[in-house]
């Protein structure tokens, strides 16, 4: 009985406090999808990316949904993200085995047996969202920026198809879309991110193994993750200021 | 320093015609120059509002189950013996006892947002080997937390009119009663 | 994938800089080098060159001309490359293309040419009857003064933009050097020398092609050869020669000795897939072997006729080797992954936007305009040019 009171009690009082569209808001707070309200101010944000390596298992289902979400083109060399697999021989780190088939559109075939004593894992890769990015730095035009939000994205009316930005990245995740012949690579899917939804690749992963992060919000995960494991990003001698940052990455990672 | 000038009048002329460009140049790039162009730095600003303007493909977890919210449940035990079974064990907790609870609806289905905006558009039963395979099968490289089985050697269903991964593991509830 | 070698990111399988873009570097080179040949006599008072300053220049224009034709050939959307007039990114070295080359063409070339050639116009001009008058009289901007104190207006305007021509020269080709040399994500490019070797390889290249260019119209005219004036270029291409190899050998041995990370991928790179283009024909047949005969008629006495043998081939090797130089670099540079564990090849087509048959056409094209330009222009003199009236 005192509990039933309570609880109304403590209904009402919530009902009484939190007015319309503050309702409205802990509706969607309470949902896991913060961001729908309307009101999204881009500068609110710093969006990045954490990659679990330990985590991922090649599934290909990232690479699948970006090219639908983003009607990236189906043929070779245009991919926004792709997953690679390393296979390591511990006698010879210098020359780590890579490949990629398709970008791992398909996953991935079998090539080695439990016991062959590779060492073999997957690694998930897209445009790192660098804070300090070399492709931007180069374009001749302003057709590729970096948003108040922190994501890199074409212009795609402006932007000349000179391929500067393709060759200053250092990761390669640029391609020229041969429809538009405009530059062309992962926007994070800022049209989802921007309206509270994730990523179509974070969407998707089986294991949760990637994940939309914010950095500019003190209660994203991504703070903890960071506090609790050893992260890495790629190519750090380059001081990109790349905001996808990797658990589990081996140093071989190219 | 009259004469000076008297024979440098040819410069001028040359001077004119650099300044009739320069004047050119200067009116073209006041015209060319789109009116939103450097207000949030080096690029056209409505750039912006275009990307987020972009249609989306996935609708995500979250709306799939505004309508769905069972969709992680236990299924019907199909028999007496399977009802008393599950009545016996500790009540069933989605998220602790399905393994395939945090995975994301359109892992396995294609992109739902059409059938989010007009629920007359169905949803395509996806099951097969191949799918259920694609995350499932033995692969080096995977870690060990990820279940992983090689198909031939994997036990199969002692029905022989019943085949494939879904004749023992529901896509939905995949443990058997026999875990 | 045919021709993939290892691992290359799977955005890598294309290259994105063709030919053409090979040619652009070639071509600005060939005009800033023959500018700081022009710039010999009109600056250093190098008088034995005169014969070639006027042809110097005209070569420059010929292919300065022509050289955006490869980039717009190359560009994705050749419609809107008036945006980097508009709203060039300060940041970007690309972005200085259109402003330096505008500078260059407009505030350098046109101008030099215009101030040293204005007597000529205008006698032309009072020459010429019809659709000739036309058109020398628009050259002219319609102002006959030949008066003396006119001309030294001209000469001392011409010195002065020739001055100001030779960090123009250096700029225009030198930003090309710096658009590879800036790009850290590159191992092959990214090099403060790059800038350097890009000049003097171009000074090489243009003095060597005015060079040429000079001995086979003295061939045509069927005029004898300035030996002096072709000893004294063939010494400063020598010169300028020396400085380009010992720059360019400065940055392979600075590579081999620090060995590092990059050093493993490139070295295999250069030993198999660019060996033919890189050690036999930039190196071997482009470098060292031009050098060695120029070497040879500095320090040996040939006769005549041997010299101008050896000039000439010395400038043909040369410009096959500065040409080897910029497909190296260009084509080199996107031949490794930048995964640094594989490697891709270049697939060049004919009769495509960016494939040989364009190329072609745009190297024979600077040859037209010359040909246009020489009777438009003709560097000879007005003597010569009433003698051939004449007869």
């Amino acid at each position: 009985m005192d509990q039933d009171r309570r609880g109304f009690l403590q209904d009402a009082g919530k009902f009484i406090l939190l007015t319309g569209a503050a309702t409205l808001a802990w509706d969607y707070v309470v949902a896991g999808a913060p961001e729908q309200a309307p009101n999204y101010i881009a500068t609110d944000h710093w969006w990045g990316m954490i990659i679990d390596i330990d985590k991922c298992i090649g599934s290909g289902n990232c690479v699948r949904a970006c090219k639908a979400e983003n009607d990236v083109p189906l043929e070779d060399g245009c991919f926004r993200t792709w997953v690679e697999r390393y296979r390591v021989d511990p006698y010879d780190l210098d020359h780590p085995h890579v490949d990629s088939p398709d970008g791992g559109y398909d996953g991935f075939p079998e090539i080695d047996k439990p016991g062959d004593g590779m060492k073999v894992f997957f690694v998930p890769k897209l445009c790192n969202q660098c804070a300090d990015s070399p492709c931007t730095q180069v374009c001749p035009v302003g057709a590729t920026f970096v948003s108040p939000d922190g994501v890199i994205l074409v212009d795609k009316s402006r932007c000349l198809g000179c391929r500067y930005c393709v060759q200053a990245c250092p990761y390669g995740c640029r391609y020229i879309d041969p429809r538009t012949h405009t530059a062309d690579k992962c926007t994070l899917c800022y049209h989802r991110i921007t309206k509270g939804l994730t990523t179509a690749c974070c969407e998707t992963c089986p294991t949760g193994a990637r994940q939309l992060v914010d950095l500019k919000n003190p209660k994203d995960p991504v703070h903890a993750f960071i506090r609790d494991h050893k992260i890495h990003v790629l190519k750090p001698n380059l001081a990109t200021g790349s905001k996808v940052y990797y658990n589990g990455l081996d140093g071989v990672v190219r | 320093m009259g004469d000076r000038f008297r024979h440098a009048r040819h410069v001028l002329r040359v001077g004119a015609v650099l300044g009739v460009g320069l004047v050119a140049f200067l009116i073209a790039r006041w015209a060319l120059i789109p009116s939103d162009f450097g207000v949030y730095g080096f690029y056209r600003a409505g750039a912006l509002n275009e990307s987020r303007a972009l249609p989306i493909a996935y609708a995500g977890r979250t709306a799939c189950l505004e309508c769905h919210d069972g969709a992680y449940d236990p299924p019907e035990p199909e028999d007496e013996t399977k009802a008393r079974k599950l009545a016996v064990k500790t009540p069933l907790d989605p998220a602790k006892d399905n393994k395939h609870f945090r995975l994301p609806c359109e892992a396995c289905h294609e992109p739902l947002q059409k059938h989010v905006d007009d629920s007359d558009k169905p949803v395509l039963k996806v099951a097969s080997d191949g799918l259920c395979l694609g995350c499932h099968r033995t692969l080096v490289g995977r870690p060990k937390s990820q279940p992983q089985v090689v198909p031939a050697d994997h036990k199969k269903s002692d029905d022989r009119t019943k085949a494939g991964c879904v004749s023992c593991h529901k896509p939905h509830w995949p443990k058997t009663e026999d875990e | 994938m045919g021709g993939v070698e290892g691992f290359i990111y799977p955005n890598e399988v294309e290259l994105q800089w063709s030919i053409l873009i090979v040619l652009y570097p070639f071509i600005t080179g060939l005009v800033a080098g023959a500018f700081i040949l022009a710039s010999l006599e009109r600056v250093f008072n190098v008088a034995a060159v005169r014969p070639t300053y006027r042809l110097a220049l005209l070569t420059a224009l010929a292919f300065l001309l022509v050289a955006p034709l490869p980039l717009q050939m190359h560009l994705g959307h050749p419609e809107r490359s008036f945006e980097m007039y508009i709203t060039p990114h300060r940041e970007s070295a690309m972005a200085m293309f259109g402003f330096v080359y505008l500078w260059y063409l407009m505030g350098v070339l046109l101008l030099e040419i215009w101030f040293d050639y204005r007597k000529d116009l205008v006698l032309t001009w009072r020459a010429s009857t019809g659709l000739k008058r036309m058109l020398y009289g628009a050259l002219t901007l319609w102002s006959d003064d030949v008066s003396p104190q006119a001309l030294r207006i001209d000469d001392k305007i011409g010195r002065f933009i020739t001055i100001v021509g030779i960090p123009s020269a250096f700029l225009l080709h030198g930003y090309v050097g710096f658009i590879f040399g800036s790009v850290k994500a590159n191992p092959w490019w990214s090099s403060p020398l790059m800038p350097v070797v890009f000049i003097f390889s171009a000074v090489v290249s243009g003095v060597a092609a005015v060079m040429l260019i000079y001995m086979v119209l003295c061939l045509l005219r069927r005029v004898p050869i300035d030996m002096l004036c072709l000893d004294t270029i063939a010494k400063y291409l020598f010169f300028a020669f020396l400085i380009d190899f010992s720059l360019e050998a400065l940055d392979l041995i600075h590579r081999i000795y620090e060995a590092g990370e990059s050093f493993g991928a490139l070295d295999f790179m250069v030993r198999t897939r660019l060996f033919v283009s890189h050690i036999v024909v930039q190196i071997c047949i482009g470098t060292l072997l031009p050098i060695l005969m120029l070497a040879a008629t500095q320090v040996m006495q040939f006769s005549e006729i041997t010299r101008r043998r050896v000039y000439g081939t010395a400038g043909l090797l040369t410009l096959v080797g500065i040409f080897a130089m910029r497909w190296n670099v260009v084509i080199g540079g996107q031949l490794f992954s930048k995964s640094l564990l594989g490697y891709t090849t270049y697939k060049m087509g004919f009769a495509t936007r960016e494939g040989l048959l364009p190329a072609l056409i745009i190297m024979v094209l600077p040859f037209v305009i010359l040909a246009v330009l020489l009777r438009v222009l003709p560097p000879w003199g007005e003597e010569a040019h009433l003698a051939r009236h004449k007869a």
